[in-house]
């Protein structure tokens, strides 16, 4: 697995406190030292970490903006979570201006990847095993690939809107401008980790940075407040069902609208998959969409709006966007799909079978010692927690059990 | 040979938290780095059996023999037993009640999914005695 850090904790503003430790799905926190530490091959991106922190301490690292303007042709894919931060944009063409001013040759929306990707379900719900899990939040794709395994094989292969976008934006720029890939930068204008994490790890070939909102906020406002209708392109190509993609609200696709399942935040989330995993409840649920960040991508961790209000505003643009004609017909979407997901195992004690058989009899022995409190305090967030990282070689002591 | 030996109560009367047992070998399971596809057969038949102790029995015990290459999983129950297994493992048989069905259960696809993804399976059964299935998997 790759070294690589997307999230980490600020030593000089971590307090230690195990808030982050124990909200994390997937147990990929430890306190140490009195500091944060995550281990980095279990994080995906979900971001609660970083909203629960009271201290500011967790640094998502996202890529450099200096690094916009740095290739030949610069393409920006915007996605539309970041419509709904700002106060009063009527008009979203100025903000795709604004976007393009700070150096960029290209806009795409990522709105009209979802399009396509409505349009694809049509075409494929008899191919696809239902019930379908959408494949729209990265952060939810390697949950279940870490933890649901039964669930794998639900997981649309079709790709997330951002990878269909810059797969087509990649496509026209080499046609029609005759460029070379190299001489392309494909910058994903986002609002969460775990797009860097997905995309870092399995879509680096179509998209080569990923730049955080918050990162680029203030320079938009500040050109954005330069631009008036002589200099304001006609860049929005994208219909309402695309946009409002940008958070969770059941509208995006029609075509599941009676027998879809929709649902935002970690927490249920989990309690969905888990039910899921049991069987319940699939009879009449064909889709299921579900987003880490409740709202959905309003809510990411990079935004800076409130999420619920960043909602509202996206939905107050509805009544803007007119009505267009669809860009792209497609009658194949195989160029939209993935391998099959495969089931990622970060839990193995070791990579030999029977040694990780010896280190899990000692790990029930010493979790049979614990007191089942699940209390965070020795740095683990679960007694369980402890006992694994005990057989792992790392010192832990638990203030319940004398000795040790 | 060196295994892992779990034991777990299946609480009859709890419909809701049923599948802690599965669960909790499905853990034990990722721990030892077992293939995905031994985990997914062992998760998806064990809740099946845990499932209809709940539903058909009142309840009982899971014992469970973990090793490097395989498990062997007993789902032991003292409910009203199976009258005719052969007809209990046809797909869409089942007695289901309403009201069990009504909670999503009872399509008569467990014992059959069981017989899928087990490599190895046997009831063991005694009318108002209880039942025992066996289930085996093995390392692909
Ligand atoms: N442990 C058991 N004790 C008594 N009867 C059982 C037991 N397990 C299964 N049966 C009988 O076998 C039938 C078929 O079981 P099976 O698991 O295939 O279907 P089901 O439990 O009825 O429905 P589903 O598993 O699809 O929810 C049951 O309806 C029940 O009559
Ligand atoms: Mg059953």
């Amino acid at each position: 697995m790759e070294n690589k850090k997307f999230v980490e904790s600020a030593n000089e503003k971590c307090t230690g406190c195990d808030r982050c430790m124990k909200r994390c799905p997937t147990e990929a926190i430890r306190i140490k030292d009195g500091h944060a530490y995550i281990l980095s091959e279990r994080c995906v991106g979900c971001g609660e970490c970083v909203r629960v922190c009271p201290n500011g301490a967790k640094i998502e690292y996202y890529d450099d903006v200096k690094d916009i303007g740095k290739y030949n042709y610069n393409i920006a894919l915007v996605s539309p979570s970041i419509f709904g931060q700002f106060n009063n944009l009527r008009d979203i063409d100025i903000l795709l201006t604004a976007i393009k001013h700070l150096g960029f040759d290209e806009i795409c929306e990522v709105s009209i990847g979802a399009e396509i990707l409505s349009d694809a379900y049509s075409h494929l719900i008899d191919k696809l095993k239902k019930p379908i899990i959408s494949s729209a939040c990265p952060a939810i794709r390697n949950l279940i690939m870490m933890k649901y395994e039964t669930l794998v094989d639900n997981i649309s292969p079709l790709y997330q809107p951002e990878e269909v976008v810059a797969k087509l934006a990649i496509e026209k720029a080499k046609k029609t401008l005759d460029l070379r890939r190299g001489d392309i930068g494909v910058f994903l204008i986002t609002q969460c980790e775990a797009n860097v994490i997905e995309m870092k790890r399995n879509a680096a070939d179509i998209i080569d940075k990923v730049i955080a909102f918050k990162d680029i906020y203030f320079s938009l406002l500040a050109e954005m407040k330069k631009i008036d209708d002589s200099d304001k392109e006609r860049l929005s190509k994208a219909n309402w069902a695309g946009i409002i993609s940008g958070s969770n609200t059941g509208e995006a696709l029609k075509l599941f609208s009676d027998n879809m399942l929709t649902a935002s935040g970690i927490e249920n989330c989990l309690s969905i998959l888990n039910e899921l995993e049991r069987g319940s409840f699939l009879s009449n649920v064909d889709f299921i969409e579900l987003y880490a960040c409740t709202t959905g991508c309003t809510g990411g961790a990079a935004n800076m709006e409130n999420r619920f209000l960043a909602r509202t505003r996206l939905r107050q643009l509805k009544s803007e966007i007119p009505r267009r004609k669809k860009t792209y017909h497609f009658s194949s979407f195989s160029a939209f799909m993935h391998e099959p997901y495969k089931v990622k195992n970060v839990y193995a004690l070791s990579d030999d079978r029977e040694e990780a058989l010896e280190l899990s009899m000692k790990m029930h022995e010493i979790y049979s010692r614990l007191p089942k409190k699940d209390c965070g305090n020795c740095g683990a967030p679960s007694c369980r927690a402890f006992a694994e990282d005990v057989v792992k070689g790392f010192k832990r002591k638990c203030d319940f059990i004398k000795g040790d | 040979m060196t295994s892992i030996k779990q034991s777990y109560i299946v609480d009859g009367n709890d419909f809701i938290s049923c599948g802690h047992a599965s669960e909790a070998v499905k853990r034990t399971l990722k721990e030892l780095g077992m293939p995905s596809d031994l985990i997914r057969r062992v998760a998806i038949a064990m809740y099946e059996g845990e499932i209809n102790m709940v539903i058909h029995a009142e309840g009982g015990v899971a014992d469970v023999e973990i090793f490097s290459d395989g498990v062997k999983i007993y789902l032991r129950d003292h409910g009203k037993g199976i009258a005719d297994i052969e007809q209990a493992m046809q797909e869409g048989f089942s007695t289901a009640t309403d009201d069990i069905r009504e909670l999503g259960f009872g399509a008569g696809m467990g014992l059959p999914n069981m017989k899928k993804y087990a490599d190895e399976m046997e009831i063991d059964t005694e009318i108002g005695v209880g039942t025992t299935v066996y289930l085996g998997f093995k390392v692909r």
